[in-house]
């Protein structure tokens, strides 16, 4: 009993000693020049229906077609531009600002594996039947990882240098430098000859037809005998009109941000923040998909080639069914 | 005696916890006026109810981003001063010295590149140029050595000071 004075007394004291002086935090933050609210990029993931998104702030997440939300699979903390899948082993690759590409188990939603880079890389190719991922830093030079033996580096031909991997199909990877593109057999190393482009790639098919942007407009290349299929620019500028729900369509061709294609259409995305689909052979107009906020910034075509899906810098994402 | 003495000294100390008790309860709600206060901090960032970072102040600021992705200024390129962003975090306009020769700009940009740069160097020569597409420009300056106007309009130049 005689001890409960003192333990009070004791206590007191500290409580005047030590909490007596306010402590005053201030939140603080680094200067990020972040929209936390843009989608970088989305691939499928399954045939259709299930795709990954990144976004500018860090997060990796898993959307599924008609339900409300997603799940997030991991927050790297760290700007994230470009994102690649291997369905086989369920490895997420992602491009990013300081962690060069990171290597994440979709499992376990886990990082695996930082494979270094100088700079970090605008975009990620991964071709899954020869398990090379490819990336091209912002001093322009490339990088070649075999995934199936422990992300052993390959060598590129030194025809390659400064041109950047742009797309894979099948064996071979397109590479983009200055108004030239080159082909690179990834089986046999062979290197093309140069491909007189104007702009920058956006997609290639198994046919050996390029697709590239230039500022507003884009051409299909026919690689095999290096000439312009045809070119096309947006026809105009639909502007929604939210107090009246209107299409109001002014008479511009904007910059395109995004074009894809599958076996039978060309889809072209623009700052004027809708899709339009094109006919690969004749390059004629064919519908357009009205529905985006904002700048479009990605775009992938499904495996099974019936659905595209887009995101854009205002945490907007749609899938489209292609049954044109 | 001695009982006598803890008892005081717990009755005094009571009424100590009592007093921090009330300065706690009477202080939780903090408002820290800095009205008349100078800041000195190295940035200072701007949002919008979304959170999409719509002007920044900072030394150095960020190296530019166009539809998710970053660029890099380059070497000794750094600049510092206020940037203006749109509410898709596209970066529209500065105001900035860089950091190494000591030019001063004012910059205007489309939402893919620049298109207005009103600059002055640090010796004195100061210049507007405007960019159009397809080759189209305008240049309007004055330095030591004299003055210009002069421009590109659909593939034809021309200069408006002859000498």
């Amino acid at each position: 009993m005689k001890l409960f004075p003192k333990f009070i007394f004791i206590l007191v004291s500290i409580i005047s000693f030590a909490g007596c002086k306010q402590e005053v935090s201030i939140k603080t933050s680094g200067l990020t020049e972040i929209n936390p609210l843009s989608y970088t990029d989305v691939i499928f993931i399954s045939s259709s229906d299930t795709v990954l998104t990144s976004t500018f702030d860090g997060k990796i997440r898993k959307h599924i077609k008609g339900r409300d939300g997603s799940e997030v699979i991991i927050d790297l903390s760290d700007e994230i531009y470009s994102l690649a899948y291997d369905p086989i082993n369920r490895v997420i690759f992602a491009s990013t600002l300081s962690s060069g590409v990171v290597v994440i188990d979709a499992e376990r939603s886990e990082v695996v594996r930082n494979l270094p880079i100088k700079k970090w890389a605008k975009k990620l190719v991964y071709n899954p039947e020869s398990n090379y991922l490819l990336a091209s830093d912002a001093m322009g030079q490339s990088h070649c990882w075999n995934t199936s033996k422990g992300y052993s580096k390959r060598e590129l031909p030194d025809q390659l240098s400064e041109m950047s991997a742009k797309t894979v199909s099948e064996d071979l990877v397109i590479f983009d430098g200055p108004s030239i593109a080159r082909k690179w057999n990834i089986r046999t190393n062979e290197v093309s000859q140069p491909i007189s482009i104007s702009g920058r790639i956006a997609d290639a098919d198994k046919d050996g037809n390029i697709l590239s942007i230039d500022y507003n407009e884009f051409a299909l290349y026919n690689s095999e005998i290096d000439s312009v299929i045809f070119k096309k620019k947006h026809p105009d500028w639909p502007i929604h009109v939210a107090s009246q729900d209107t299409i109001f369509r002014a008479p511009v061709s904007m910059y395109l941000s995004e074009a894809k294609m599958n076996n039978e259409f060309i889809f072209t995305s623009s700052v004027d923040r809708s899709i339009r689909s094109w006919n690969k052979k004749s390059g004629e107009w064919k519908d357009d998909f009205l529905g985006h906020r904002a700048t479009i910034s990605a775009m992938d075509i499904s495996p099974n080639q019936n659905q595209l899906v887009s995101v854009d810098l205002k945490g907007g994402l749609r899938f489209w069914e292609l049954n044109l | 005696m001695k009982s006598q003495l803890s008892q005081i000294l717990l009755l005094i100390n009571t009424f100590v916890l009592i007093g921090i008790l009330a300065h706690i309860y009477l202080n939780r709600d903090l408002e820290l006026d800095l009205s008349q206060e100078v800041l000195k901090v190295r940035g200072l960032v701007v949002t919008d109810s979304l959170g999409v970072e719509r002007v920044i102040i900072g030394s150095p600021l960020p190296p530019p981003q166009l539809h998710g992705y970053r660029f890099d200024r380059g070497e000794n390129a750094d600049v510092s001063g206020v940037m203006l962003y749109d509410a898709e975090g596209q970066e529209r306009s500065g105001y900035v010295t860089d950091n190494d020769y000591g030019n001063v700009f004012f910059t205007l940009d489309s939402k893919t590149s620049q298109r207005v740069l009103f600059m002055v160097e640090p010796q004195g020569a100061a210049s507007l140029k405007l960019w159009g597409r397809n080759g189209n420009e305008l240049s309007l300056g004055s330095s030591d050595q004299g003055s210009w106007l002069e421009g590109v309009s659909n593939g034809q130049s021309f200069n408006m000071i002859q000498e």
